[in-house]
């Protein structure tokens, strides 16, 4: 992918996070648009590009959060490696594997990113995972197969389009 | 350089990693005040303007049904300020009487959520007014509802304000009740714990929490939260007290900073019954 197209997916999404994740928010419960975006170009990419643009993305997010400033970067950085290495063994076009694939990946990085949130308090830990990183895993995943499809229908119908232009 | 070649060719994903990591966890560690000039640096030239782009079309679809919803509230405001007046006229002859302190009032600079950090777990908003407006760092913001924060980072025309919904943003506050006083720290979402309350203290269930202002820059009297439950601390001395807050901190959209404090006999913003904004707003009715 070039840059510049990298680049207006990037906007894009976080687009998405600014205006539409709250709009589509149950009450804590949201998708979570920048971590969509890691997962699925880690599995298409690389380790090293999915650490890169991980990082990139979290760091973007930190941005709106000084206090934890290199908290996203951190977790995303390592889901992006993590999703990264798995790219090449995943089932990148199987909706139900897409949906499992958002499910674990917002879990395991709200995880990471939870212990270090609440300072490692077993209590705040547990009732923040229970009740909002579980639900939002689900729902992000959900909101991940629906955009994957729309974005491969949108593409197909692009290329379908141009085709008969040129004939 | 066959270390370089084998660093950043052969396991070039494992190094970029270990870097990322380390800066990840160089940023965490560095200083708040630094973090927060890094991150306002980069958050300026970057999100600002697509922020204000988003506003300002998020604003242009209500703006129309919340002006006249504004203007009937403002119309209704109008009369009952002058009724209002009539009481603090006598008041103050009272006052004079009882020869009581001079109370002051609050001055208030209302202002625009322009950003919010992309968080579910969210501390920070983004406001549009700054030095420009005389806003000040740990100047206390208010919302409707009740008291949200404080500010946190100031610059030209915008500020940070740190929500108490933080866990470094603890609040005097004192039971409206029985002005049980304690202070108030966040747990999570909407949920506080009022600490340093004693197993003697009456603080009931459904009891409301108001700032105590104590420290003098929080000012007191602004609701914080209501008690949702009480109940014996381990250690048999000491309540422990959980509060919800009133205020949703994820849909504020307009906030309150309090930039000064002026005798209550001065606090008249819109006293000028000739005015046509006032005369149009009557004869529209209400």
């Amino acid at each position: 992918m070039k840059r510049i197209e990298f680049l207006v997916v990037l906007i894009v999404f976080f687009f998405l996070q600014a205006v539409l994740a709250g709009r589509m928010s149950i009450g804590s419960i949201s998708p979570d648009f920048p971590l969509l975006i890691v997962v699925y170009f880690a599995v298409h990419k690389n380790s090293f590009q999915g650490a890169i643009l991980g990082f990139v993305v979290g760091l973007l997010q930190d941005l709106f959060n000084p206090s934890f400033l290199g908290l996203n970067a951190f977790t995303k950085t390592l889901t992006g490696y993590g999703l990264g290495l798995a790219g090449s063994k995943t089932e990148r076009d199987n909706w139900l594997f897409l949906l499992a694939l958002f499910g674990v990946a917002a879990m395991a990085h709200d995880f990471v990113y939870l212990l270090i949130f609440t300072g490692l308090h077993p209590g705040k830990f547990f009732v923040m995972w229970v009740t909002v990183s579980i639900p939002s895993a689900v729902y992000t995943a959900v909101v991940g197969v629906v955009v994957h499809a729309l974005v491969s229908y949108s593409a197909t119908e692009v290329v379908r389009y141009l085709g008969k232009a040129r004939s | 350089m066959p270390f370089f070649e084998l660093l950043f060719r052969r396991h070039r994903d494992k190094t970029a990693l270990a870097i990322l990591v380390i800066l990840s966890l160089t940023l965490m560690l560095i200083p708040e005040p630094s973090k927060t000039e890094m991150a306002q640096a980069m958050l300026n030239a970057v999100f600002y303007p697509a922020n204000r782009a988003t506003q300002f079309f998020e604003d242009f679809v209500s703006v129309r049904r919340e002006n006249r919803e504004l203007k009937r509230l403002v119309a209704s405001l109008m009369l009952e300020r002058e009724r209002l007046n009539q009481f603090r006229y006598e008041r103050e002859r009272l006052r004079r009487l009882a020869e009581f302190k001079e109370e002051q009032f609050l001055k208030l600079v209302p202002c625009e959520v322009i950003g919010r950090n992309l968080d579910r777990f969210q501390t920070t908003l983004v406001i549009d007014k700054g030095s420009a407006d005389s806003i000040r760092v740990r100047m206390p913001v208010l919302s409707y509802e009740g008291y949200v924060g404080r500010i946190s980072k100031v610059f030209e025309n915008s500020a940070w304000v740190q929500l108490i919904c933080s866990r470094n943003n603890p609040v005097g506050c004192l039971d409206k009740r029985s002005r049980v006083v304690g202070v108030l720290e966040w747990s999570h979402f909407s949920y506080f714990e009022m600490r340093n309350v004693s197993i003697v203290d009456d603080v009931q269930v459904g009891d409301t929490l108001i700032t105590s202002g104590f420290g003098g820059v929080v000012p007191k009297g602004f609701p914080v939260g209501v008690v949702s439950r009480v109940s014996k601390e381990l250690d048999g001395l000491s309540l422990k007290v959980e509060a919800v807050s009133d205020v949703n901190f994820r849909s504020l959209e307009e906030v309150f900073v309090v930039t000064d404090r002026i005798p209550w006999d001065k606090a008249i913003y819109y006293d000028r019954p000739d005015s046509t904004i006032m005369r149009n707003l009557l004869e529209e009715g209400l």
